[in-house]
This record gives structure tokens, C-alpha cells and sequence, in this order.
């Protein structure tokens, strides 16, 4: 993890390499698809241009992974504890 | 999953997507580029190991439809070398009689009446069980075949529809067949306009078609309406006053109506308690209406019967018909209305699925909101995940959610509850699987 222009401290970099290996239980298109909508903040038509795929594609795609790491992300009570401790989902 | 606890792993996501974004130096242009590029040289590599599958299951494939036609030469081989069954020319062939009609050239039947549709075409009795019988009629409008127990089959008004009858219990109408179970019913294919029909009264059948996707099973009181070119598959439940011309678990059709003198059915009504097939069409007037682009006039009827006496009495296409009219002419409250008595009353039917959908499309147009529509969607993703509008539900769904200003962690969709806790359920099986990274 690039940690940028700020040191992140352990807990945030514990929680990111969980985040990072959720991605990659994705399908391949649907963790680039969700890549570069979310992380790169490109639009659904860039995203559909890059890949070539169209605009309907990429939305189920997006809805797909976006369900599917929801799930994990429920699932996994470590991940859920943190981000409530750090006042992420009050 | 609980609404509440999806926002919450929703947020939890959008959180980790922030965090993750801020925590990387945003790309120069040029590390950009070079990442698109090892993104989409990964997704070429993808098709090939696809097609690598593909070749794979092709030689399979291959290899399995030889080793079947090899069995089946070898059982045809083993058996006309030990059975004297004679060929099939040699086998008694079914034998007809036309009443009220004669045949042609062509084994085709032309009705002699003066609208050349009151041929009637009898099945002889005796019929080999291995035999196999074919005929085919020729008239000037809509076929109507019925066939009972007694394996009696007429037909009447055919317009070069084929009928095939064999022992087995087995009907050929156009493009469809209907396997007979020991049942009575009567069934319609129209070549020009490429409608089939089927009511059945005992019994049970099971139909196939180029449309079913398979074989339909229907039981007593159901109709089987199948338009093929708008890819439309209904079952209604009939009236059961619309059956009691024959007594019931009689081992014989009654005389239809192709049988009476061709002035008796021009008349527009049948005698008491016989279902003629004005009666029947009167169920579906609205239905033909709407084809005719008669909007105003469908509504016209519904208002002059009243509007309330017409949502507590019209049949299933009627409601429908009714329903589309008003949709057609911006009267959303009463589209509304007939859409939800048609729910109401006719629960358990198919159209009781395709209403949901339209109360859907329904609310979009209305002033309701959007959160309406999208509930109606999910209903009949729900309950119809490979209905004949399940993408376009799915689609629908994505757009409004899009309009409503949702984005990944807007609405909770309810629809990931079905089938396997995929929110694309109703697209499985209709898109290649996504193949995992290398």
C-alpha cells in the first residue's frame, strides 16, 4: 500500500490489507470494474470506455462486486469492529 | 440480510473505498496510461484462456455425439435385424374421414361449407399402436382442433395448420405439440398471425413449442395463449361456466360447433350453456381491441359497465387489455386499479407476475415516485427471476436507481435475497461467467 502523502497508522493499514484482499476474491472484471470506479473515481462511462464493455455491463458489474463485498465485509466481524471503534459507522 | 445491517456493510465499504483512495498518491498521466494498458492486456488474456475452454468442451461435445450415434446405429442395427416389424410404409396407416368437407391434393381438407371452414376431420377407430397417423387441413381462417379420450380429432377452419395424431396421445398443431393425457381440450394455431391456443377442460397436457423454453404443463380450467412473434406465453384460468356443454368425465367431446350448419355460427351467440367460440373470444374483446389500437373505446366500455363492476368481473385479458388502455391514454389511476385487481383476483396467475411489472412501469409514469416502481421491479424479480421481463426489470431497476441519485452505497436492493444472494440472479445463465484472474 501506497501510504501517500500521510503516515497511516497500524490499525489503518491492517484494515486496508483486509480491504485489499477482499478486492481480490472478485471476479477479475468486476475488481477492475470496481477499481476504477471507486478507487480511481472514474466515471461508469470511463470505466465502460476503458474496458471496452457498455455502460449496462459495467453497472451490473459494479452492483455485483459491490453486493458480493458487502457481504464479505458483514462477515468479517474484524473488519466491522474497527471501522466502528474508529467512529466509521456511527 | 436486514436493511439495516446491508447500510451498515455499505458504509463499512464506502469507508474502506475512501480510505483506500486517500491513501495512494493520485496517478501521474503517464503511470495512468500504464495501468489502463496492463488492465486491458489482462482482460485479452482472458479470452483466450476462454476460448481454450471452449475448445475443450467443443472436443468433448464431439466426442460425446459420436459415441450416441454410434449407440443408436448399432440399436437400429440390432433390431431390424431381429424383429419383423415392417417398414414404415408397411404400417397401417391412420384412417380420416372428412365430414362436411373432402380432401385435396396434398392430404389437405377444404371445408365444403360456404365459408370453407366446416370440414371436419374424424380419426378411424382401430388405430395400430405403432402406427402414426398425419393430416393436414386447409381452410380460410383460425385452425381449431379438438381431440378427448375417444381419440376423436376434428378440425375446423384450419388455415394449413398440421395436425398429427398417433396413438400415443400426441397432437402436432403448427408448431407446437401437445402430448394428450387422457383429457379433453380444444386447441387453435393461427398461421397468420402466428397465435396458439389451447383450453383445456379434463385432463391434464403438456405443451412444447418454439417459445416455452420447454414443456408447459396445464390442468384442467387452464387456457394456453401463445403469441410467438411478441414472444408472449399466458395460462388464464378459465370460467368453469365455460365447460358445462359436456357432462363431466363423459368419454366423448361433444359435437363442436364446426359440425352445426355454417349459418348457425355466424350467429353471434351460442345456444345456452355452450361455450360457442363468440362466447369465448368475448372474454379476450378487449384484448383484440387493444391489438386494433381502439384505446378510447376499451375505456368508452369500462366506464358505460362502471368502472368499479368492471375491476370485480372482467376476465384476466380484460383486466390487462384495460390496464394497457388506460396506461396508453396517461390514466395511471385506473391502469393502477386494474392492475392490482388483476393481482388481486387472479393471484396465482402468470399475469398476476407480468401485472407486477407493469405496476412498475406504472408508477414510473405516475407522480408517485420512483421508490414505488422499484419496489413493483423487485416484486417480479422476486417472484419471476427468469421472467419474460426480468432484464428488463433488472435494467429498469439500474436506471431508476441511477435517476433517484443512487450509487453504490445508496438503496438496499431486497433483490440480493434471490437466488443465492446475487442482485443479477435474473441474468444467470444468460451471460458468460466472468473468468477469475490468472
Amino acid at each position: 500500500v501506497d501510504l501517500g502523502g500521510e503516515l497511516m497508522d497500524m490499525e489503518s493499514r491492517d484494515l486496508l490489507r483486509r480491504f485489499y484482499a477482499l478486492l481480490d476474491r472478485l471476479a477479475t472484471r468486476h475488481r477492475l470494474v470496481f477499481a476504477l470506479r471507486h478507487l480511481e473515481s472514474m466515471t461508469v462511462e470511463e470505466v465502460a470506455a476503458h474496458m471496452g464493455l457498455s455502460i449496462s455491463t459495467v453497472k451490473r458489474a459494479l452492483e455485483r462486486a459491490t453486493s458480493k463485498l458487502t457481504i464479505w465485509i458483514e462477515a468479517d466481524p474484524g473488519l466491522a469492529g474497527f471501522l466502528d471503534d474508529k467512529g466509521v459507522l456511527r | 440480510m436486514t436493511t439495516t445491517g446491508e447500510s451498515r456493510g455499505r458504509r463499512a465499504l464506502a469507508a474502506l473505498a475512501g480510505m483506500a483512495r486517500g491513501s495512494a498518491r493520485p496517478p501521474t498521466p503517464g503511470q495512468l496510461a500504464s495501468g489502463l494498458a496492463a488492465v486491458r492486456s489482462r482482460l485479452n488474456a482472458v479470452p483466450g484462456q476462454r476460448s481454450a475452454w471452449r475448445s475443450s468442451i467443443l472436443r468433448w461435445s464431439l466426442v460425446g455425439s459420436l459415441a450416441a450415434t454410434a449407440a443408436l446405429v448399432a440399436v437400429g442395427v440390432v433390431r431390424s435385424g431381429r424383429s419383423r416389424v415392417p417398414a414404415t410404409s408397411e404400417l397401417p396407416a391412420l384412417t380420416y374421414r372428412v365430414e362436411g368437407g373432402s380432401l385435396v391434393d396434398g392430404g389437405y381438407s377444404a371445408g365444403d361449407g360456404p365459408r370453407g371452414d366446416q370440414g371436419v376431420l374424424r380419426r378411424g377407430d382401430g388405430v395400430h399402436p405403432e402406427a402414426r397417423g398425419r393430416a393436414a387441413a386447409c381452410g380460410r381462417s383460425t385452425p381449431r382442433a379438438r381431440a378427448s379420450p375417444s381419440s376423436t380429432a376434428r378440425l375446423r377452419s384450419w388455415s394449413r395448420p398440421r395436425l398429427r395424431v398417433s396413438a400415443a396421445g400426441k397432437v402436432d398443431v403448427g408448431p407446437f405439440l401437445v402430448t394428450v393425457k387422457g383429457t379433453v381440450f380444444t386447441v387453435s394455431w393461427d398461421a397468420a398471425t402466428e397465435t396458439f391456443e389451447l383450453n383445456l377442460r379434463h385432463g391434464r397436457v403438456t405443451v412444447s413449442g418454439p417459445v416455452t423454453g420447454g414443456e408447459i404443463a396445464l390442468r384442467a380450467g387452464q387456457r394456453l395463449l401463445v403469441d410467438v412473434p411478441q414472444g408472449e406465453t399466458v395460462i388464464s384460468e378459465q370460467r368453469s361456466e365455460e365447460w358445462l356443454d359436456a357432462p363431466a368425465g363423459s368419454a366423448r367431446a361433444p359435437e363442436p360447433p364446426a359440425e352445426r350448419p355454417s349459418a348457425a355460427s355466424d350467429k353471434p351467440s351460442a345456444p345456452a350453456g355452450r361455450p360457442g367460440p363468440d362466447r369465448l373470444n368475448n372474454d379476450r374483446r378487449w384484448s383484440v381491441a387493444l391489438a386494433a389500437g381502439h384505446l378510447d373505446r376499451i375505456l368508452a366500455e369500462a366506464e358505460h359497465a362502471g368502472l368499479k363492476a368492471t375491476l370485480d368481473r372482467a376476465s384476466s385479458d380484460d383486466l390487462l387489455a384495460l390496464a394497457d388502455a388506460a396506461r396508453y391514454r396517461r390514466r395511471m389511476d385506473l391502469a393502477r386499479d386494474a392492475l392490482l385487481a388483476e393481482r388481486r383476483r387472479f393471484p396465482d396467475s402468470p399475469r398476476s407476475l407480468d401485472a407486477a411489472f407493469r405496476l412498475g412501469r406504472v408508477e414510473e409514469a405516475s407522480d408517485r415516485g420512483l421508490a414505488r416502481a422499484i419496489e413493483w421491479y423487485d416484486e417480479y424479480l422476486t417472484r419471476a427471476p427468469t421472467g419474460t421481463y426480468a432484464s428488463e426489470a433488472l435494467g429498469r431497476n439500474d436506471d431508476l436507481d441511477e435517476q433517484a441519485g443512487g450509487d453504490i452505497f445508496g438503496r438496499a436492493r431486497s433483490r440480493r435475497s434471490i437466488s443465492g444472494g446475487s442482485p443479477v440472479a435474473p441474468m444467470r445463465g444468460r451471460r458468460g461467467a466472468f473468468v477469475r484472474a490468472p
